[in-house]
């Protein structure tokens, strides 16, 4: 009938055909040159993906497609709850995905996958890192020495976002520090004498970390495990970790 | 032999693709996977797209510790990275004046930038060394509190689409010569400047956004214009000026933007076009005019409501319509003139697209209300008509109401929506 109706063929690398529309095929960049540039009729090769992936980006890009040209009546927030639940997949999918979206050129997909990743990176410790993506470190000591070296600047406080460093005050003025930020981490110093009430002063605030750095390890409020870091500085900080509520 | 399900899947992808995630990371994470494994070492490097803002650094009473912290920061980010650079962003209230800034602009005038955006704090305010006009690859501008003096040879930035002055002190002259240098300009904001009397001649030019106090401004060349967002704060020399000129504003301003598509206009940019003498019929159609918003117009003064008039009678394709009032009805007027709808009213005008409108702060004085009334007889497609009074005005409300029950619809889908705060 009309051109809204043709359809193109696409052979995936495990030999599946499918068949979609051209509005939903030409979402990705590839398919609509090999399509504009060659014989409309015959069938577009896509090698490097396989037909599972090739089903999950039509369903990406039909959603798209017909939310754009408003065949379904699906609000932004909706879309954005619909994405957030595609990408909600084993690693292994995500990253499939990755890969298929950056050769089909499918700039929204592209976007929205290397996001999810990015999320998974963000704010974490190097080693929750290598655990999430199976990352081996493969530094020896003195290596990785010389990294934190090199990026000292990247590497000298714990958190980085939000994080407040206290030293040398007196107990009100600290909390009234505490009060006027919006940093959800607090680093007392080591050499900063603390009353306990201060602490847990500052503990009923709304969602704040508190991190002490004392000489002298433990007492018996402590609830999660003491953690021990040597960040290349010479000296060992120990690391108090309170959660507290709301 | 690992399993297949615990496989590294990440450290060999793309560089390309390792960019793009780690774009979006804070720069402190990205920088901090260098610790990953050795692959991972360099992989940050050579990150084109550079943004630096607070979150970079500890947070501290000291003031000096997170200026230092943060120049440390950047200079350390400048030195280890390789490659070029096509976008640098740097955000933060604690760096005004700071010789380090001087030589990271030198650094990249180097290394091929394309995208600046330089938002420093207030204090004074830093002033742009000559190697930025040296950047000949720059494709986007934007400089918050800067002091911005080209030299005289410099011709402009011929790759430059899109620019963003925000407190600025940079002479006029300079500006104009600046905009005109920049051939492929598409995007143009100039906000806070002082007093600024300016001619805008710029071919490509797409979206406009002015917001400040502007002597006067004229849009000389400008026929690609898609849309534009005005503000201009009046101050009591502004207004005199205005009051003795006789050059017409509207013409001056609107009478070059065939393809304009949105019109933004708040504060006094109705009483601006106003001045000058009227120009009756128009003789250009903003056949691509759809969305138009008027802020703080001035019912009680006949060119503005002319203004607006001769405003969307001659813009067929007009969907949207806002507009908010001005009116102060305690200072009570002669009365009102209101066979001037007669007289100027087109008889044959309709609104054939209009299917949205709003009036806010409406105080319910006599013009007003016949506008409203003009816009429901001639709006044969409209479908909401929402009207808020202003929040000074209770007993005049229900007078409105009885008012509007009468006024005729074109339109019978059309809803009235009275919306009481």
């Amino acid at each position: 009938m009309g051109s809204t109706s043709t359809k193109i063929k696409l052979r995936t690398s495990d030999q599946k055909v499918f068949e979609v529309e051209k509005a939903v095929a030409v979402q990705s960049q590839t398919i609509k040159y090999i399509y504009e540039n060659g014989c409309p009729d015959s069938v577009i090769h896509v090698h490097s993906v396989s037909g599972d992936i090739l089903s999950k980006i039509l369903d990406y890009c039909k959603k798209h497609v017909n939310s754009a040209a408003g065949k379904e009546d699906i609000s932004p927030e909706e879309l954005y709850e619909w994405d957030a639940n595609f990408v909600k997949v084993d690693q292994n999918t995500l990253f499939d995905l990755i890969l298929a979206a950056n050769c089909l050129k499918i700039e929204s997909l592209l976007d929205l996958t290397c996001q999810t990743v990015a999320n998974m990176i963000k704010g974490k410790r190097p080693e929750e890192i290598r655990t999430t993506f199976n990352i081996k470190n493969d530094y020896t000591i003195e290596a990785e020495e010389a990294v934190r070296r090199e990026n000292k600047w990247a590497f000298d406080m714990l958190g980085g976002v939000g994080t407040m460093v206290i030293e040398e005050l007196a107990d009100d003025t600290m909390s009234k520090c505490v009060t006027n930020t919006k940093s959800r981490v607090c680093v007392i110093a080591a050499n900063q004498i603390v009353m306990m009430r201060s602490i847990s002063k500052l503990a009923n605030k709304k969602s704040i970390d508190v991190y002490k750095q004392p000489q002298n390890p433990t007492t018996p409020r402590i609830k999660e495990s003491v953690k021990q870091r040597n960040v290349g500085t010479g000296f060992i900080e120990l690391f108090f970790h309170f959660k507290c509520k709301m | 032999m690992d399993d297949v399900m615990s496989r590294d899947l990440i450290s060999d992808l793309p560089q390309s693709i390792i960019e793009s995630i780690l774009t979006r990371l804070p720069i402190r994470d990205a920088v901090r996977t260098s610790i990953l494994s050795s692959k991972w070492r360099y992989k940050w490097a050579t990150l084109t797209q550079l943004v630096f803002d607070e979150k970079c650094v500890i947070l501290s009473n000291d003031r000096c510790k997170v200026e230092d912290g943060l120049v440390n920061f950047i200079t350390r980010t400048l030195f280890l990275h390789q490659g070029p650079i096509h976008k640098f962003q740097l955000t933060t209230t604690h760096l005004q004046c700071c010789p380090d800034i001087d030589q990271w602009l030198l650094f990249l005038s180097r290394n091929d930038i394309k995208e600046l955006v330089l938002e420093l704090g207030e204090g004074e305010w830093f002033r742009v060394p000559s190697c930025l006009f040296n950047c000949k690859k720059l494709t986007r501008l934007d400089l918050f509190r800067c002091e911005f003096d080209p030299p005289p040879s410099f011709k402009g930035f011929l790759c430059l689409k899109s620019l963003n002055l925000h407190q600025v002190l940079v002479s006029p002259e300079a500006i104009e010569s600046l905009i005109s240098g920049c051939p492929l300009l598409e995007s143009l904001a100039l906000s806070y400047f002082d007093s600024l009397a300016l001619t805008i001649r710029a071919p490509n030019l797409k979206f406009l956004c002015l917001e400040g106090e502007f002597k006067d401004i004229c849009l000389e060349n400008t026929p690609l214009l898609v849309a534009m967002s005005v503000a201009m704060y009046m101050t009591d020399d502004i207004a005199e000026h205005f009051e003795q000129s006789s050059t017409c504003n509207f013409t001056r301003f609107l009478g070059g933007v065939p393809r304009l598509e949105r019109l933004i206009g708040h504060i006094y940019f109705t009483k601006f076009l106003s001045i000058g003498d009227d120009v009756g019929r128009l003789p250009i159609t903003y056949a691509h005019l759809k969305v138009v918003e008027l802020n703080q117009v001035s019912f009680e003064d006949m060119k503005e409501i002319l203004v607006v008039l001769r405003l969307i009678t001659n813009s067929p394709n007009l969907r949207e319509l806002q507009i908010s009032g001005s009116s102060n009805t305690l200072a009570a007027i002669d009365a009102p003139d209101l066979d001037f709808w007669e007289d100027e009213c087109p008889s044959n005008c309709t609104f054939k697209q209009l299917r949205v409108v709003r009036m806010t702060d409406m105080s319910g004085v006599p013009h007003e209300m016949e506008f409203i009334k003009f816009l429901l007889a001639n709006s044969p497609a409209l479908e909401t008509m929402s009207i808020s009074p202003c929040v000074y005005v209770m007993d005049g409300r229900l007078n409105m109401l009885i008012e509007l029950l009468r006024f005729r619809r074109a339109s019978a889908q059309a809803e009235i929506l009275f919306i009481q705060d």
